[in-house]
């Protein structure tokens, strides 16, 4: 909340008929009173990450590193490496694919200029991901796995589709749709976060 | 790209000296390691206990490497940190290559050191 919304949801306390639950639905749920003052609650753990990027290697590799800055390391740091790691792979598939640039994913070879949203939210289970972008759909099947596994040899020789490994086994409630010309995918990284005692809301 | 190499009696340590070997870096490494690879050999020992954060395209290059050595050449990997060992397991690479535990203080000096590439 920016001050000038914190200032205008203390002008609305002191006019004194704000009741309580409409106070908490104006300024989100785990808002408390402290003496005269509404102070929000710190939220229910930390604020939504967000960001718009370009689908290139070197702005997703910024975009990783705020994110760990974002959240770490109050944070479980096996859950942000699990969430860095999967964004890592799904947005990276965006700038090498997507754009059609293939696995240099030069921004000087000829391609399409794809642009990423990313949105990450930690609660109490994990963590939330959205990541969008404006490119062709996705492939068939990059959701579901292939049908007959291969060997590490020859995996190894193949070496493509890691990828999509890392991403189904790192992820649940794991879903892909098309809307408005964009690719939207969706998951959520298991892990127990734990809130700090000031962090919890406060408000019966 | 920075590596730092030393020569051993069986080939060369190849120690990456950046965290993180992501699609940013992949194309870089891939080209400083073919390198290396040419010249050094039968072991090329890879180690990568500086890096914290590898991702596939990380995987990726060091496979593409594996896959254009002649056969009496291989890479080998030591020194993996939790994020990196994670990416092999899920991948099933920590079956195909050699990984050996961290190289500690009681292994024998290097007989050389080079500093490769610029940071």
């Amino acid at each position: 909340m920016s001050d000038p919304d914190r200032g205008k949801l203390r002008g609305f306390m002191a006019g004194g008929r704000a009741p309580h639950d409409l106070m908490r639905r104006a300024g989100g749920a785990g808002n408390r009173r402290d003496g005269d003052r509404a102070l929000p609650a710190k939220s229910r753990g930390w604020p939504m990450f967000h960001r718009v990027l370009p689908a290139d290697t070197g702005a997703i590799q910024a975009t990783l590193l705020d994110m760990r800055d974002r959240f770490g390391p109050e944070i479980d740091a096996d859950a942000l490496a699990r969430v860095e790691l999967v964004l890592a792979e799904v947005m990276n598939n965006v700038a090498q694919h997507g754009t059609g640039r293939g696995k240099t994913a030069d921004p000087a070879r000829p391609g399409r200029a794809l642009t990423i949203h990313l949105s990450v939210a930690a609660h109490d289970r994990g963590l939330a991901c959205a990541v969008t972008d404006d490119g062709p759909p996705l492939p068939a099947g990059c959701l579901a796995g292939p049908e007959v596994e291969r060997t590490p040899e020859h995996a190894a020789m193949a070496a493509c589709g890691f990828g999509w490994m890392i991403i189904r086994d790192l992820t649940q409630s794991l879903f892909h749709f098309r809307e408005d010309q964009r690719n939207v995918l969706c998951f959520n990284i298991p892990g127990q976060l734990q809130l700090t005692p000031e962090s919890r809301p406060d408000v019966a | 790209m920075p590596l730092m190499t030393e020569e051993m009696a069986c080939g060369v340590r190849v120690c990456v000296l950046e965290n993180r070997l992501d699609a940013a870096l992949a194309i870089r490494f891939k080209d400083r390691l073919r390198e290396i690879a040419a010249r050094n050999g039968p072991v090329i020992l890879l180690d990568l206990s500086r890096v914290d954060f590898m991702d596939s395209s990380g995987l990726g290059a060091i496979l593409a490497i594996r896959r254009t050595l002649p056969p009496d050449r291989r890479i080998e990997l030591t020194g993996l940190t939790p994020n990196v060992e994670r990416v092999l397991r899920l991948t099933r690479m920590d079956m195909v290559f050699v990984i050996h535990p961290p190289i500690g203080p009681e292994q024998p000096e290097p007989t050389a050191r080079v500093q490769e590439g610029a940071p």
